[in-house]
């Protein structure tokens, strides 16, 4: 045995079990982990970070499609453009320079830190982060949706605003879920939920159904252009299942302000790491 | 989507067992391959099940009268096969 299938699958567990806690998705910390760590080609471990977007999209979007919270009809809409952008992201992927793919995967690390700092701001300012999406007015192409709030127990409304704008930062998420490995925790949902007024809950679900797609069209291109390892996938696959599982157990019983930090800790000193990495 | 999942999973934990409890080569070779098959029948099948939920979907939504749905989904599919025709090496 040449391939440390354990490390792969405890990789996996932790990336999913952290990324499912603070809802940013396992492939911003898996992919540096695997570089830095285990010394995996950054290619290789983008290529097996897309796959295991699909196999997390098809375990969420059951549990989420059950109470009701993905917006289908949004999510095709967006999803037409987001995958268009992750065929093209993943095509530049394949092509780019190895450290090239490490200096940008750093700067959507240093953005996600800043989006963790942003969203610890607004839940000790407002207290209940679901509170604020409640009923929204207008729209271009119509698209409105029910939600039941969690607190009130009420169904509120809500239609979805920018809607051209949503599609055209879409093909954007989309390219750079593409070329970096990453899901819509950081990118798609914040999009939906600030340009197009969707409540979090709904953006959350409803990305968690594009994903599953965006890492489809752009795990094929990493595949057919070789640039796949079958093993470490394999194991990175039931890491990050099992670690979501336990990750969305957990959050319930542990400070979220405590685990924002200790990822913001990560995400930093893997941001350095990656950067010496380069350097060397 | 739960059978195809299930499915999966299930040719991976096949695969990844085969693979690390046998050695490669020797009397073990034979068995240490079909390892390996089993993962990339557990990968592909993984890549599968999306498309065959969302053709299921387009089944239901054609059944239920929604042709807006069917027809995003259509387009969809059109582009995720087209994409991947568009972007093959040998094309």
């Amino acid at each position: 045995m040449s391939d440390p299938i354990f490390f792969y699958i405890l990789i996996g567990f932790v990336a999913g079990t952290l990324g499912s806690m603070v809802g940013l998705g396992g492939g911003i910390i898996m992919v540096p982990a695997l570089t830095i760590l285990l010394g995996v080609d950054i290619k290789s471990a983008i290529s097996a970070s897309l796959i295991s977007l699909v196999a997390t999209s098809i375990m969420s979007v059951s549990v989420f499609a059950k109470k009701e919270l993905v917006h289908f009809k949004l999510g095709l809409i967006l999803v037409s453009t987001t995958i268009v952008g992750s065929f093209g992201g993943s095509y530049i992927g394949v092509y780019l320079d190895p450290n090239t793919l490490m200096i940008l995967f750093t700067a959507l690390m240093i953005f996600a830190a800043i989006m963790l700092i942003r969203n610890l701001k607004k839940k000790t300012e407002d207290g209940d982060y679901e509170s604020q999406t409640d009923v929204h007015v207008g729209g271009f192409f119509g698209i409105s949706g029910k939600y039941r709030s969690e607190k009130s127990g009420q169904v509120q409304g809500f239609t979805v605003r920018r809607v051209p704008l949503n599609i055209g930062l879409s093909t954007f998420a989309g390219a750079i879920s593409g070329m970096l490995g990453v899901g819509g925790g950081i990118i798609q949902v914040p999009m939906m939920h600030i340009v197009g007024g969707v409540p979090i809950k709904i953006a959350s679900a409803t990305s968690s159904f594009m994903i599953g797609f965006t890492g489809f069209a752009g795990a094929i291109v990493y595949f057919m252009y070789d640039q796949f390892d079958v093993v470490m996938t394999s194991g990175l696959i039931i890491g990050i299942i099992g670690g979501s599982y336990s990750g969305s157990k957990i959050a319930m019983k542990v400070n979220s302000k405590f685990l924002i930090m200790v990822l913001l800790v990560v995400l930093l000193y893997t941001s350095f790491r990656m950067i010496m990495k380069v350097c060397n | 989507m739960r059978a195809g999942s299930v499915l999966s999973l299930s040719f991976l934990l096949l695969g990844l067992a085969v693979y690390a409890a046998l050695p490669s080569g020797g009397a073990h070779e034979w068995e240490w391959r079909n390892g390996y098959i089993y993962l990339m029948i557990g990968i592909v099948s993984l890549l599968l099940t999306p498309l065959m939920g969302l053709l299921a979907f387009l089944i239901f939504s054609i059944r239920q009268r929604e042709f807006t749905m069917a027809f995003l989904i259509v387009t969809l599919l059109v582009l995720l096969i087209g994409g991947t025709w568009l972007i093959h090496p040998g094309h």
